[in-house]
């Protein structure tokens, strides 16, 4: 159980881990990873205003 | 007749299909063609009985050994063999043809990989070689949801990891049922995860693959919005989780026998809440 609760709590932070979009701009321009309809955190448009409240 | 449904594994086949349907719902807006939905349900229900028929067929040396396969159809001699792989052949080449005429080479090519998936990499490429055929045979389950989503658009990331969702539920189903019925897959030889590692290995994995997936469909229903969806898949996460903690705490067959049956009806729910739940 010791073990257990690291690796499940390791393995439940990876499977929340592609929906966050991580803050990646390429020659200032915003490159999108995580589509924006199912970006959890993150996702800003490049002006700075949330994808998902647009 | 009986038997010949048998081979086609109808439960297999409802939830892939519906993985399929799913799909296509959520991918077209929540507004389905319906003829689309048919040639989905038809194509779904040719090409995975076809691969379902042919993994019954090569496997019949090994269901024979176990003892909850030893009553199915072939290894009790109530089909004849020649007679199983007749009917994956004609459903398997219905299935894919249906699918490239009706729906398009892309769901169509889809459908192809599903049934590659299990039919060849899982039953004949590593079901009896690796501990690693779950989780390669695994793909089945994002092309089924994918044939559904690429009917109604292009592939695109969200699609993929929508389809993951169906993918992640496949280790710890399996597994659990290969933990429930240990002996009998070392009895046949047949390497799954609990029979090649440790008892105690073996249920951590399975419990942490299906918090994981539960999680992971959590976030997914957090992602999507709308809050039926959320409150309705925070039951579910809790039901796995319930699960795996019983599981993991009892250590029994029972308990892995129940994480078995539960996951289907969770992932089954999940996927009728993305056609639905506003």
């Amino acid at each position: 159980m010791r073990t257990f609760l690291p690796v499940a709590a390791i393995a439940a932070a990876l499977a929340v881990l592609p929906f966050f979009q991580p803050p990646v701009a390429v020659s200032r321009a915003y490159v999108e990873v995580v589509p924006p309809d199912l970006a959890i955190v993150g996702s800003p448009s490049p002006t700075g205003a949330s994808e998902r409240s647009a | 007749m009986k038997d010949y449904l048998i081979l086609l594994k109808p439960r297999i086949i409802w939830l892939l299909t519906l993985a399929s349907v799913a799909g296509y719902v959520y991918a077209s807006g929540r507004n389905p063609d319906p003829g689309v939905l048919a040639a989905l349900l038809l194509t779904g229900v040719l090409s995975t009985g076809g691969a379902a028929a042919f993994n019954h067929y090569w496997e019949r040396d090994i269901d024979a050994l176990m003892t909850r396969t030893a009553s199915r159809p072939l290894p009790a001699g109530r089909i004849k063999p020649r007679n199983a792989l007749a009917l994956f052949l004609a459903l398997s080449a219905a299935g894919l043809a249906l699918a490239f005429t009706l729906l398009g080479p892309l769901p169509a090519a889809m459908v192809a990989l599903g049934w590659f998936a299990y039919a060849v990499v899982y039953t004949v490429l590593l079901k009896r070689r690796s501990w690693l055929n779950v989780l390669l045979g695994g793909v089945a389950g994002n092309a089924a949801f994918l044939t559904g989503y690429v009917a109604a658009k292009p592939l695109d990331a969200t699609g993929i990891l929508l389809s993951f969702v169906v993918y992640l539920w496949i280790p710890a189903h399996i597994w659990s049922l290969a933990y429930a019925r240990r002996d009998d897959y070392r009895k046949a030889g047949v390497p799954m995860l609990p029979v090649v590692v440790s008892e105690k290995t073996a249920l951590a994995v399975i419990a942490v693959l299906n918090i994981a997936a539960a999680v992971y469909m959590a976030a997914l229903a957090v992602a999507l919005g709308g809050t039926y969806l959320v409150a309705v898949v925070a039951l579910l996460v809790a039901a796995a989780i319930y699960t795996s903690a019983k599981a993991l705490r009892a250590r029994d067959e029972r308990s892995f026998w129940l994480m078995f049956k539960a996951s289907s009806p969770i992932l089954a729910v999940f996927l009728i809440l993305l056609m639905v739940a506003p």
